[in-house]
């Protein structure tokens, strides 16, 4: 366990509560905090009577919508002037972005709600649907039920295993490290094969 | 008949198929460690669920009884825990480490035992031990006091 998830615990023993909101919070917003593990470490903590599971979630649940829809908004207003001031205006009108961005638009409910178990993928998923104008109502539906799915699972792990939540926490983080490298392999060969069905298509026949 | 392929291109191939081994092999160690860990931890017994979730669903279970599975010992005491966590899950009277301890600080009970040794200018671990001692020296004391 490293020394700072170490000072994190400690924020959550302290200031019980607030600390959970702001974990999860600025977890979803962008920083790259260990908001589930946190979670389900509190429920183990009001299993030992210390805190209110029922708050732990509400905490976890307010925190992780918050911050998300904080994103979202913050990208949708002011994403494109940070990219041209950052000099990558460019970037947005590529062919592959707008393409992105489109099948985002199509797909937005399923994307945004898929990206709220993967927490490396959430913050990114916030802000490219705020940059895509995704509905807002759609956004806000998915996210609801995404983040009512995510900090119900981290505090189930937390009652289900008890003490036991450190392991299972390890395993989950290495299992969520083989499904994002599986997703990103299989992304890589389909755009393999995409572009030389194209390359073949393209050819004249002689 | 295919045409034949530029240079450029076969690079680019190349690039691909070089970044997807990369993957694959990364993605091999992750799996293969996965699983070692996995293994280790399902042999010492980590993995079995610590509450029998079904019991849930059962009107007439008392809901309070089971809750706390594995009471927190001294043994299982860390640095990040506070005082005021080890007090209520290892029911102490709230002054008793502050006395024993001679903790000046006053931030107890809200003061984690890594914060303590900092404050008292002690090694993390030795704090640790301190703490452990004055459970233990209560938990001996108070079942010695029990009929």
């Amino acid at each position: 366990m490293d020394l700072f998830f170490q000072s994190l615990l400690t924020a959550v023993l302290v200031y019980k509560y607030v600390a959970i909101f702001l974990i999860t919070f600025f977890g979803a917003l962008a920083l790259p905090l260990p908001t589930n593990t946190i979670i389900t470490a509190s429920s183990f903590f009001s299993l030992q009577g210390y805190l209110d599971l029922r708050l732990v979630f509400l905490a976890g649940f307010l925190g992780n919508i918050l911050g998300d829809l904080a994103g979202f908004f913050l990208a949708r207003k002011y994403g494109k002037v940070l990219f041209s001031r950052l000099g990558l205006k460019h970037s947005l009108s590529l062919p592959s972005i707008v393409d992105a961005e489109t099948k985002l638009r199509r797909h937005s409910f399923s994307t945004v709600l898929v990206s709220r178990f993967v927490s490396i993928a959430s913050p990114m998923v916030n802000i490219f649907a705020g940059i895509a104008h995704v509905p807002i109502h759609l956004f806000s539906l998915a996210e609801i039920l995404g983040a009512f799915g995510e900090v119900g699972i981290a505090c189930a792990v937390g009652v289900v295993f008890g003490d036991n939540w450190q392991y299972i926490e390890t395993l989950l983080q290495n299992a969520t490290d083989v499904f994002i490298l599986t997703l990103a392999l299989l992304a890589l060969i389909l755009w393999r094969k995409k572009k030389h069905a194209q390359k073949q298509s393209k050819k004249p026949s002689i | 008949m295919s045409l034949p392929s530029s240079p450029s291109l076969k690079n680019v191939n190349r690039l691909r198929i070089a970044l997807i081994v990369v993957v694959l092999l990364v993605l091999s160690v992750l799996a293969y460690q996965s699983w070692k860990i996995f293994r280790r931890y399902a042999r010492n017994g980590n993995l079995a669920p610590r509450y029998p979730f079904h019991r849930f669903l059962n009107p007439h279970e008392d809901f309070q009884h089971l809750l706390p599975i594995t009471p927190p010992t001294a043994d299982t005491l860390k640095p990040w825990m506070t005082f005021d966590y080890l007090n209520r899950t290892l029911h102490l009277p709230s002054v008793y480490l502050q006395s024993t301890l001679s903790i000046q600080n006053s931030s107890y009970p809200n003061l984690s035992i890594k914060r303590y040794a900092l404050t008292s200018h002690l090694n993390t671990d030795e704090a640790l031990l301190r703490v452990q001692s004055a459970v233990r020296a209560y938990t001996s004391s108070s079942t010695k006091q029990l009929p």
